[in-house]
């Protein structure tokens, strides 16, 4: 019995690191070449360009929404074929005050305030919002914590007028407060993995990517076709994504465009954000998963496949192993399993180290000696914590599906930047 | 390439060579066998008298060259005219055919009646079966049980060789006149045996040799033996000069987890045995697993369902066996064969495949199976048919019953059975140190000294190495004190080994071990034995490729970045 569930956990543990290390290697294969098709995808930027709508969602935004109106103000895609709207939803604080003060020296910037069904009711419905107050062909969106890079919207603009098939194009983002914590640190590394194995590695096999939340430019056709966000969904990102694709279009990464984000310097923040991004993934898993089979796009089958296998399968897998683990220090299971497993625990670590270092060594001075530490800390804490995570966060949608609670909208709360970028 | 499918050609063909040529006896030098054709003659069938007709004919082939069974129905004058003597074997006194009677008394060879037969033979008229009586003792010597014999009255021509007793009053139990002997008992098994086994050479005139064969087998040698006490108990043995025969079970498949392991994940056992076969010691193929069904309780049983006391009826561990039905549940003996059919067939490939597992591991590990010695002696006759197909030596004792492994014997002799369908026997003789025993030594010196009394009976035993040393030095003084003994060395035999990719024989007093195993067998049973351990190292190299590829890159973005940071000073 013992056995059995070993490799069984075995068997799922390095089903996904397999699927990863895949998609390790696809993302540097997307690096080398992503930048290729640029010379070319300029020539249709000339002319008339698509008039743009940037979505700001905030609530309660005070702390950080002057840089990054700053750095709208900065970005290099023509004025009159812009508009920045941010949609203050029922803020208590002055996140409008210093949003108008904006306004009136820019009219490309306008302010909005969420009214009636629309009111602090979360993310989604603020989008949803801002898409009635809008005359963009192109809906971009940015958290309020965001400062793009000032060629990003161009990049995400050259991508949807060169790519028909593609509703959205995507960005990549990079967290502004690495050097802060010890926290930021990790995440700064965990994000520049994800961004090359997950998103570039993905669209690199499959053509398929994750709109992120943030720094992603969408066809207006395309979101009014699917009938605006997801009000229910807490991952509204994910779960656009899925309705993307069941209508035959996909997302592009496209890493030219980049922006700048914070991210949570305590681990209070970090719990409370990770939750609602695991809590809407796991909805998304289940909302999908029936439906699995009928969707139009088969290789998005896969991706909800992988979030079933991510925050179920291996979930188990990890617990089950680490079960036998520990209960083997205190009886003696008698695993048939040898030496293979020493090595395959080896390899995993190795695994990881090359994974985690080869998409640092694509950022400009990420592979640092420090960062290397970090990063084998990383694989004994951090990566851990996600155990704990998952089993709090389906703890808690258990709860919420048993006594039909609705979904609450946490804001990630923000800190002011003292290094940044 | 083409060289090494040359290569393997070679060795096909010379390994047909062998199958062809192939037909073992026990070597001249070893044994003097009479050159006069022995043709055994048998009535009854049921499950006992067929075990003693076995065991007639392995003690005969022990001492004559050529020994062949006959049921009566099947006798034809021309068998008769071929054999130089005839034994006529019936256990009760059944009717027998009219005709068989007529054959019979003409015959005019020696002729040895057993039993119940002589009575309807003219070759006996002149002696008068009276009844049955029971005997206590034979030869003066109190037997155990009672023997029922006939009590006959002889003419006085007749010369008692042997007699028996019962409350001072004898009967004669062993008796010749002229070219007709006879045997008044009918069971072979226990001490009739041995009487059996010393008398024959009387009864035809053979020359008594001087000398005893022995060996001793160090038995059960799993992946979980003991390395040091193997070492110690070879080493003991070697020392002397005593040539060791290793029986060696290549997995250890834990009953209760399922767990195998193999002797090539066990380095120091290993390192011992590698040591122990370089300085001369000799490796039996004592099965592949030792076991057959996982959930079976103890020991295995590995050819032999021990659970239903039945052959082996599944391929796999997990399936449930068939309880087969009995031959009275059928017409006809047709009827009963055909139902077995299918049956013998899994039985045949299973034993096929783990004779075929068992040489190639051995072979494998760099060991040269000399002979099979099945788990438990426990087989049946499919399954010593299919086993002479590769090995043509067999140690330790024959299971005599298609349906009760409990019917199990040996004779005394090297012998050459039918039942084993052209295997030479190495006869386990003198039993085990049984450590449960209140005196074990003296348990196996009486049994010496019982096989000892029959000239050129071999001594057989065996010895469990977990027992330690100490008893193993009792055991072989006990063998030292027999005079004439000599070791039994199969260099000197002609021994072959086969499957269709290895073989192993003796040329020129030499143990020669051909094999076109490749890397795909070893391969092979890995993924048999272990296929989940198979796709975790498939996981391993793949994953070793990544991890080496991902290093290459690093190293490449880094070079690239140097080379861009510098161009940027520029």
């Amino acid at each position: 019995m013992a056995n059995l569930l070993f490799y069984t956990s075995m068997f799922l543990i390095w089903f996904m690191l397999l699927y990863h290390m895949f998609l390790a290697q696809g993302g540097y294969l997307h690096f080398k070449k992503y930048r290729k098709v640029i010379p070319e995808w300029e020539k249709k930027m000339k002319g008339d360009l698509p008039f743009v709508s940037i979505f700001i969602p905030a609530h309660n935004e005070a702390v950080v929404i002057a840089q990054t109106l700053k750095a709208m103000v900065r970005l290099s895609y023509p004025k009159d074929r812009l508009e920045v709207i941010l949609i203050c939803d029922n803020c208590s604080d002055n996140t409008k005050e210093i949003g108008e003060s904006f306004a009136q020296d820019y009219p490309f910037i306008k302010i909005i305030e969420t009214e009636g069904k629309y009111k602090g009711r979360g993310k989604s419905t603020a989008l949803n919002y801002a898409l009635l107050h809008s005359k963009g062909d192109i809906i971009a969106v940015y958290d309020a914590d965001n400062t793009p890079e000032k060629k990003a919207v161009w990049y995400l603009v050259m991508g949807l007028l060169n790519d028909p098939k593609a509703a959205a194009m995507v960005g990549k983002f990079r967290v502004v407060n690495a050097a802060q914590t010890w926290l930021t640190r990790f995440i700064n590394i965990e994000t520049i993995c994800f961004q090359w194995m997950a998103q570039a590695g993905r669209w690199h096999w499959f053509g398929v990517a994750t709109i992120p939340g943030t720094n992603f430019a969408i066809r207006r056709e395309m979101i009014e076709q699917l009938g605006g966000w997801d009000e229910s969904a807490m991952a509204e990102d994910t779960e656009l994504t899925i309705r993307v694709y069941n209508l035959g279009y996909h997302i592009r990464f496209f890493p030219a465009a980049i922006t700048w984000e914070q991210e949570p310097e305590t681990l209070g923040v970090w719990w409370r954000q990770r939750t609602r991004w695991a809590r809407g993934n796991q909805y998304v898993v289940l909302k999908f998963l029936g439906k699995l089979f009928s969707m139009k796009q088969k290789r998005i089958m896969f991706d909800i496949f992988y979030f079933f296998f991510t925050y179920f399968l291996f979930f188990f897998g990890v617990i089950i192993s680490n079960g036998i683990f520990i209960i083997n220090f205190f009886v003696d299971l008698n695993l048939s399993i040898g030496n293979v497993a020493v090595v395959l625990w080896a390899l995993a670590f190795l695994l990881f180290l090359t994974e985690v270092m080869i998409t640092l060594s694509i950022e400009k001075d990420q592979l640092t000696f420090k960062n290397i530490l970090y990063v084998i800390a990383m694989y004994f804490t951090y990566s851990q914590m996600w155990i704990l995570l998952v089993i709090y966060s389906l703890f808690l949608e258990m709860k919420r599906v048993i006594f039909k609670e609705e979904h609450k909208w946490y804001k990630t709360e923000r800190f002011t930047t003292k290094g940044g970028k | 390439m083409r060289l090494f499918f040359m290569r393997c050609k070679i060795i096909v063909f010379v390994t047909l060579l062998f199958a062809v040529t192939f037909s073992p006896s026990v070597d001249a030098k070893m044994q003097n066998l009479d050159e006069r054709r022995v043709l055994l003659v048998y009535t009854n069938q049921d499950e006992i008298a067929m075990a003693n007709v076995q065991m007639i004919q392995a003690t005969m082939s022990g001492l004559f060259e050529q020994v062949d069974i006959i049921h009566v129905d099947q006798l034809e004058q021309v068998y008769l005219d071929e054999a130089d003597i005839v034994v006529a074997y019936a256990k009760t006194d059944e009717e027998i055919s009219s005709r068989a009677i007529d054959l019979l008394s003409n015959y005019s060879q020696e002729l040895l009646g057993i039993g119940e037969f002589a009575k309807f033979l003219p070759q006996f008229d002149e002696w008068e079966f009276i009844g049955d009586i029971s005997v206590r003792y034979i030869d003066n010597q109190p037997l155990n049980y009672e023997v029922v014999v006939n009590e006959i009255q002889v003419d006085g021509n007749t010369e008692v060789l042997l007699e028996g007793k019962q409350y001072e009053k004898s009967f004669p139990i062993i008796m010749k006149k002229e070219r007709a002997s006879y045997i008044n008992f009918t069971d072979f098994f226990e001490e009739e045996r041995y009487i059996f086994s010393y008398y024959l050479y009387d009864l035809f005139q053979i020359d008594k040799p001087e000398s005893h064969y022995a060996y001793i087998r160090l038995e059960d040698i799993s992946p979980v033996t003991d390395p040091k006490l193997l070492q110690q108990a070879g080493d003991y043995l070697l020392d002397r000069g005593i040539p060791v025969y290793l029986a060696v079970i290549p997995v250890y498949v834990n009953n209760e987890t399922g767990k195998t392991m193999m002797l090539s994940d066990m380095p120091e056992l290993k390192g011992v045995l590698d040591d122990l076969v370089e300085r001369g010691a000799y490796i039996i193929a004592h099965g592949y697993t030792h076991t057959y069904r996982y959930t079976e309780t103890g020991e295995g049983f590995e050819f032999w369902d021990s659970v239903l006391n039945q052959p082996i009826t599944t391929m796999n561990p997990q399936d449930e066996p068939t309880l087969l039905k009995k031959a009275n549940q059928f017409s006809s003996e047709d009827a009963y064969h055909t139902y077995l059919e299918p049956y013998q067939a899994i039985e045949t490939q299973y034993i096929n495949e783990k004779l075929t597992a068992s040489i190639h591991s051995l072979i494998e590990l760099g060991y040269s199976p000399i002979a099979f010695e099945a788990p438990h002696y426990t087989m049946g006759a499919n399954g010593y048919r299919i086993a002479s197909n590769y090995f043509s030596s067999v140690f330790g004792q024959m299971q005599l019953s298609d349906t009760n492994w409990g019917v199990m014997n040996s004779p005394l002799f090297m012998s050459r059975p039918t039942r084993l369908n052209g295997m030479v026997l190495y006869p386990e003789t003198v039993g085990f140190v049984d450590p449960s025993e209140s005196d074990p030594i003296t348990a196996m010196e009486e049994k010496i000294a019982q096989v000892v009394k029959v000239p050129g009976s071999m001594l057989g035993g065996f010895y469990h190495p977990y027992l330690g040393i100490d008893y193993l030095k009792e055991m072989v003084a006990l063998f030292d004190a027999v005079p004439n003994l000599k070791w039994l060395d199969v260099k000197n035999t002609e021994l072959v080994v086969k499957t269709d990719k290895t073989s192993v024989t003796v040329e020129n007093g030499e143990i020669m071990t051909r094999s076109s195993l490749s890397y795909k067998d070893d391969l092979r049973v890995m993924v048999k034995e272990r296929p989940l351990e198979i796709v975790l190292w498939l996981i391993v190299l793949l994953t070793t490729i990544f991890v080496s590829i991902f290093t290459i890159n690093i190293f490449l973005l880094r070079i690239r970045y140097r080379k861009r940071l510098f161009e940027e000073r520029l």
